[in-house]
């Protein structure tokens, strides 16, 4: 619906998408970077040059995948372009992988001395329990959409990220 | 539901506190900012809940943040396209993770960025402003260290971020017939737009009038310029000497005043003291606005020499800088820095214009 007011050159079309998948995009860029501003910086571009082409734009069935794989894409030509950081994060890899909640959420982390804090906490969580957190926290889900994605009671979901959460205080006191 | 009984824990796996941390839904915000001020005593469950929901979120920001954001550059986009472009030349150098640093060719840019506001001055604050602020009440004044900042919201829904080394102050009645604060140092102001309430930012050379819109004020009284940028919206600057004039800003406009006549800009003003400048803020080419880019824990070093950049990072780090070689204060950097260490940000800079550096307690030494 957007991506055809987009075509038509209705810029209110853009910005209404931007609202509906730019967090979805940056997590989602996040997850291969490891780097909030980087991965902003390259969502914000992609809408640009969506914009810049909007009059020789391809039919899109699902908008959303597209934008996903053209963001990934963005990201790798930026690890291409930059060997030093490819370097540094993503060693002896070839091609990009998703990192885990554990290795991008410390690695946004602004201050040192946060980082290690909280990788030692995480480190104390069980796989479930990191999963649980980063739906809640990172992807921003509801407990009932947790509950569905990870196939457990609403419950359940709930209180698995209490208990999860109560070891992350102590740990990061 | 008893949120008094409330812990950190439990806050945090409260939907309604999330929405407020997120700051996507206007409602939750309201109500857990109304109660975060009607019960001091659960400060420090919040303040914990709403740090570890920063952390494990990624220190994300509101949708409606990115979208003004995003709406700002495409606009400076468009506008830039029409422009003939400038050459950029870049190479990326990079040291750690998180580290960015590169060198560019002249960069200039017409900019687009909500109200950004800069001001300094020389001398020291004058005695009115000193004898204004004495008779405010001591919660009205708001303070940072130096290697400190901070977030503070006003009454009326105002939001100011304090660069180091800051003070600012209300002015009495506040929100009442007018919003007036005293400053001295630098902040980035996101106004609550209310036009029946003018918001006025008084220094020592200028005084900026807004009527709802986000900007920066900085007056430092070690700087020797007093400069504002608009970003999006409008302010007015009215100069404070005898002559009163004022400028409107357009969108993408700074307005500098200097005090000696070192001026470079091409629209000079005013051909008398302070000299007054009105010309284009800057734009890196990862569209980060160099006004403003402390806000976000940048520091971004525009073509800048040692000796220029001097109070910026003393102020920055806490430290003291001491030029054992001339020759260095005259060596040039363009950076983009994140919230990095002295040491850090000190290796970034060798790597543009090798220098050797030696950090003794809060006094760093500088040679060739």
């Amino acid at each position: 619906m957007q991506w055809n007011g987009i075509k038509e050159g209705n810029i209110s079309s853009l910005f209404r998408l931007y609202e509906l998948l730019f967090t979805h995009l940056l997590n989602f860029g996040i997850k291969y970077s490891a780097d909030v501003d980087l991965s902003r910086d390259l969502v914000n571009e992609m809408f640009m040059e969506i914009w810049d082409k909007h009059h020789t734009l391809p039919e899109v069935e699902n908008v959303q995948s597209y934008l996903l794989s053209y963001v990934k894409r963005k990201v790798a030509r930026h690890y291409y372009h930059d060997e030093l950081r490819q370097k540094a994060i993503h060693t002896q890899q070839d091609e990009l992988h998703e990192l885990s909640y554990e290795e991008f959420i410390v690695n946004i982390q602004s201050e040192q001395h946060l980082r290690s804090r909280l990788k030692t906490a995480l480190q104390k969580l069980t796989p479930k329990q990191k999963e649980l957190v980063q739906l809640k926290f990172f992807d921003d889900l509801s407990y009932v959409e947790i509950a569905e994605r990870a196939s457990l009671t609403v419950k359940t979901a709930y209180n698995t990220i209490y208990d999860a959460l109560k070891i992350l205080k102590k740990e990061m006191k | 539901m008893d949120y008094n009984q409330y812990t950190s824990v439990d806050f945090l796996t409260d939907e309604s506190f999330l929405s407020y941390c997120a700051g996507n839904d206007e409602e939750h915000v309201k109500f857990w900012q109304n109660y975060t001020t009607e019960h001091p005593e659960k400060e420090q469950e919040l303040s914990e809940a709403m740090l570890m929901y920063k952390q494990l979120s990624g220190h994300k920001r509101p949708v409606e943040t990115e979208l003004a954001n995003f709406k700002q550059l495409i606009q400076t986009r468009l506008s830039v396209l029409e422009q003939p472009v400038p050459e950029l030349s870049e190479s990326y150098v990079s040291g750690s993770g998180q580290f960015k640093m590169y060198k560019m060719a002249a960069l200039v840019m017409l900019v687009v960025l909500i109200g950004s506001f800069f001001v300094w001055k020389r001398s020291s604050p004058s005695n009115s402003l000193n004898a204004e602020q004495a008779t405010l009440l001591s919660k009205n004044v708001f303070t940072t260290e130096k290697a400190q900042r901070k977030k503070i919201t006003f009454e009326d829904g105002t939001t100011v971020s304090l660069n180091a080394d800051t003070k600012i102050s209300l002015r009495k009645g506040y929100n009442k017939n007018t919003r007036e604060v005293d400053l001295i140092g630098e902040a980035f102001f996101e106004v609550e737009h209310n036009p029946a309430v003018p918001f006025i930012v008084h220094t020592a050379k200028l005084d900026v009038k807004v009527l709802g819109t986000k900007f920066n004020v900085s007056a430092y009284p070690d700087e020797r310029r007093t400069e504002a940028s608009l970003i999006i919206g409008s302010i007015q600057a009215s100069l404070n000497d005898k002559s009163h004039r004022h400028f409107v800003l357009k969108p993408s406009e700074k307005i500098t005043v200097e005090e000696d006549q070192m001026a470079t800009a091409k629209q000079v003003l005013a051909k008398d003291i302070p000299k007054v400048l009105v010309s284009n803020v800057h734009l890196t080419n990862r569209n980060v606005v160099v006004e403003t880019a402390w806000v976000n824990n940048g520091l971004e070093i525009n073509n800048e020499t040692f000796i220029e950049l001097q109070q910026k990072l003393e102020r920055e780090y806490g430290v003291t800088l001491a030029f054992k070689d001339d020759e260095v204060k005259k060596y040039k950097f363009t950076a983009t820095l994140k919230n990095e260490p002295i040491n850090e940000v000190l290796k970034a800079m060798q790597t543009v214009n090798y220098f050797n550096y030696k950090i003794k307690g809060n006094t760093v030494q500088l040679s060739k």
